[in-house]
């Protein structure tokens, strides 16, 4: 007897709620005070004049990118994972940045009472960019892909 | 002439000149991979925009967003200039008191600005914890060459990070941060001098100073 189970749709689907659940909650949690996310930012000393522009603009931006990867059509959640890649890219980076020059002790990754900047940190935003990639290579566009690269044999 | 077609006389004769084949069989096995990918970073653009321009007008619409030009990290009592070496002084209502009319001393408010208004110590300078950088700045600059700053707020515990914020910022200059026993509860009970209304020369100047 053979099983219909398609296992890249179960992973995908579990992806998809885990990576836009933890961005959701990310996002809303950050939504919900504006003025100390603001405060997190300028804490990383990284070009703080950009900290109000930030803390009023990228939590509504998770959120958003949030929903669309977990509930949008596919090409739309396949756009949504490259996104929060390069954003998981960019704040990984000023983590980086931060942890390197000992500046900043809490992440803002989570609004407030955030853990602080550790290894764990960044074990966790790799986890979630190796989600998102995934994300990106099971909902890759199907049907024209090998076929037109392997030469047509006989 | 497309790739099968090459494919087709290649394998027949082998006839197919370098030049023509080599090129033409990219364009039609990498087009549709290069068209998704545009569509797929053509998406995640739009995304972005949508993302960052509803964050901006959901900011702007609630009543506590934060102000994009104007934000400013409060700093007034975090020291971050490094450890303070010396501690803030606390000192009784009676013990401060005479340094009060004292030319080297500023007296620092760090409570609320209705609190402040209500009534406060003789020229009193408004700075409360919660003060961004620029208004602590402003507060050093007014400390000037004087060697003590007296600081009160609500309890002698609000009013503690200010002092040594304020001492952590003076950097080398050696300064005194005497911080009020008790706060401006004890001030008033112990029935020292008190002033009311809001600071003409410092309030405005300092607590809501623009950004540069």
């Amino acid at each position: 007897m053979r099983r219909f189970v398609d296992w890249t749709v179960i992973g995908d689907g579990i992806l998809r709620l885990g990576l836009g659940g933890v961005f959701l909650v990310a996002g809303v949690e950050k939504l919900l005070a504006p003025a100390v996310f603001a405060e997190q930012v300028a804490n990383y000393q990284f070009w703080p004049e950009s900290a109000g522009w930030i803390a009023a603009s990228l939590p509504f931006l998770e959120v958003v990118t949030a929903c669309v990867l977990m509930v949008a059509p596919r090409a739309w959640r396949s756009s949504a994972a490259l996104l929060l890649a390069g954003m998981l890219g960019v704040f990984t980076a000023a983590l980086g940045r931060a942890w390197l020059l000992g500046i900043n002790v809490d992440c803002g990754c989570f609004g407030q009472g955030s853990p602080n900047i550790g290894p764990l940190t960044f074990l966790r935003n790799l986890t979630l960019i190796g989600a998102a990639l995934a994300l990106l290579w099971l909902g890759r566009p199907r049907g024209h892909r090998v076929k037109s690269l392997v030469p047509a044999t006989e | 002439m497309s790739s099968e077609q090459e494919r087709e006389s290649a394998a027949q004769g082998g006839k197919v000149s370098p030049l023509a084949s080599a090129p033409s069989p990219e364009p039609s096995t990498l087009e549709p991979l290069v068209k998704e990918a545009r569509a797929l970073a053509l998406r995640a653009l739009v995304l972005l925009a949508v993302g960052l321009g509803g964050g901006f007008l959901f900011n702007s619409l609630r009543p506590d967003g934060v102000s994009p030009q104007h934000f400013e990290p409060p700093v007034a009592c975090s020291a971050e200039e490094g450890p303070t070496l010396k501690t803030p002084l606390v000192l009784a209502p009676e013990r401060a008191a005479p340094l009060c009319g004292n030319p080297g001393a500023l007296v620092i408010d760090t409570r609320s600005e209705t609190a402040f208004a209500e009534g406060h110590i003789p020229e009193a300078v408004h700075l409360p914890c919660t003060a961004p950088r620029s208004a602590a700045e402003r507060a050093l600059e007014l400390v000037g060459n004087r060697s003590t700053v007296i600081v009160y707020g609500e309890s002698t515990s609000d009013a503690l990070p200010v002092a040594a914020g304020l001492q952590a910022r003076a950097g080398h200059a050696p300064l005194t941060a005497v911080v009020i026993e008790g706060g401006f509860a004890a001030w008033r009970d112990a029935k020292q001098a008190c002033a009311s209304g809001p600071c003409e020369e410092c309030n405005g100047e300092v607590s809501r100073a623009p950004l540069r």
